[in-house]
């Protein structure tokens, strides 16, 4: 095979990796995901977990502001300090601010 | 010679048909490139870390929960399917509340619909980075989208899944959210005192822990001075109850709300019940099986705790 021939077929050869490089890069989505559209979170809880039965235990919305402070001394989190008040969610009018009622 | 040459032309042109074929084959793909919408119509200067701005239902059926979404807070929806590629945007009062995306339960896949929890962060990386140090993984790597900015998918170190979120268009203003718009967002750890640590670390809340009388640890985790989530512990004997953000969706009456999410097709998987703001909430579940939750929120509600 003479030079400038086995040149073009390296040539085309190496386009042909590049370009089918591009067309996986192309067709997949969302870290890894393979997607139509190149967005494509998938399913992302596990299947199966069951919701159901709990007992009178089930609290887990916001205060009114001010709530009381549990007792427990140590968290692994850093408390925000006791004499700060237990802040609520935002209450005030759309444009009107936040309205800290708490406070 | 010529026998070389046959084999070099014969090379050269497979080669060529190959290149012709892959670069053919990545343009649909590229044609169709469905680019997920900003967060709102109006973009906002404001930004609120570790506000829960957007959420993002993973469904296997677009227009059955439409229809469950609509009938049930009124919520008018916004095309923007690409080709194959199916997602609406969820509208609340000309506002955009979440996005809907249709994805297929591939045959053997163990995971289910949900709602996806998205974060404000000012810095994807960052707080990518946070979550890894702190003993979370990445579910998605960050990834910037043109119009609506820069977020990943992080699971904390308990295995709730979560999304952070930079966006373009700002986080909407701190305001009572109308009726049909999410309130409030929970975490439901196995730990929930690491797990605030964990969040904390990552948004850099402040936490306030809850005195409660049923031996569970209650944290409101809180930023520019508003409580933003609050992460509580799955009961003890929750074994197939694994930890999982929820949000909820303000209602007035959360008993007539669950009645028709049932009517249309849901099921209630908390029934309502008085919570420790004086109004009720309930969880329930769209006919996909993707839970979130209910809840009042009334000026006249009781400051009562509940019993």
């Amino acid at each position: 095979m003479n030079r400038p021939l086995r040149r073009l077929a390296s040539l085309s050869a190496g386009l042909a990796l590049a370009a089918s490089l591009a067309s996986c890069i192309a067709g997949v989505g969302y870290g890894g995901d393979y997607g139509v559209g190149g967005y494509s979170p998938g399913f992302v809880e596990p299947y199966g977990y069951d919701y159901g039965a709990w007992g009178g235990e089930y609290r887990v919305g916001p205060g009114r502001g001010g709530d009381r402070r549990s007792s427990r001394e140590s968290h692994a989190f850093h408390g925000a300090p006791r004499s700060r008040a237990t802040p609520s969610i935002p209450r005030g009018s759309r444009g009107g601010g936040g309205n800290h009622e708490h406070r | 010679m010529n026998i070389i040459n046959d084999r070099a032309r014969r090379l050269f042109a497979s080669a060529a048909l190959v290149a012709a074929a892959s670069l053919i084959s990545t343009q649909p793909a590229r044609a169709g490139a469905f680019e997920p919408p900003p967060l709102a119509d109006q973009p906002s200067t404001e930004h609120h870390v570790g506000k829960m701005v957007w959420a993002e239902l993973i469904t296997p059926d677009l227009a059955r929960a439409e229809h469950f979404y609509a009938g049930l807070f009124g919520w008018t929806f916004r095309d923007m399917s690409t080709g194959d590629f199916h997602y609406a945007v969820a509208m609340q009062g000309g506002d955009r509340v979440a996005g809907l995306l249709q994805h297929p339960v591939r045959t053997g896949e163990k995971r289910q619909p949900a709602w996806l929890t998205f974060l404000s962060v000012q810095d994807v990386d960052a707080a990518t980075h946070a979550a890894v140090g702190h003993g979370g993984r990445i579910v998605r790597e960050p990834r910037t989208y043109d119009s609506r900015g820069r977020q990943a998918i992080l699971a904390d170190p308990q295995g709730a899944v979560f999304a952070v979120i930079a966006s373009y268009s700002g986080d909407p203003g701190d305001y009572l959210a109308p009726p049909g718009a999410w309130i409030w967002s929970s975490v439901l750890a196995r730990d929930a005192d690491t797990d605030a640590a964990f969040y904390q670390t990552v948004f850099g809340y402040d936490a306030f822990d809850i005195a409660s009388d049923d031996g569970r640890d209650h944290v409101i985790l809180s930023s520019d001075d508003y409580a933003r989530a609050s992460v509580n512990s799955l009961p003890a004997d929750a074994v197939h109850r694994r930890p999982h953000w929820l949000n909820f969706v303000r209602v007035m009456d959360t008993a007539e709300t669950a009645t028709r999410a049932v009517a249309l097709g849901g099921s209630v998987l908390v029934a309502p019940r008085l919570d420790r703001h004086g109004g009720r909430l309930a969880v329930i579940a769209d006919p996909t099986g993707a839970p979130f939750g209910v809840m009042e929120w009334t000026d006249t509600d009781s400051k009562e705790e509940p019993k």
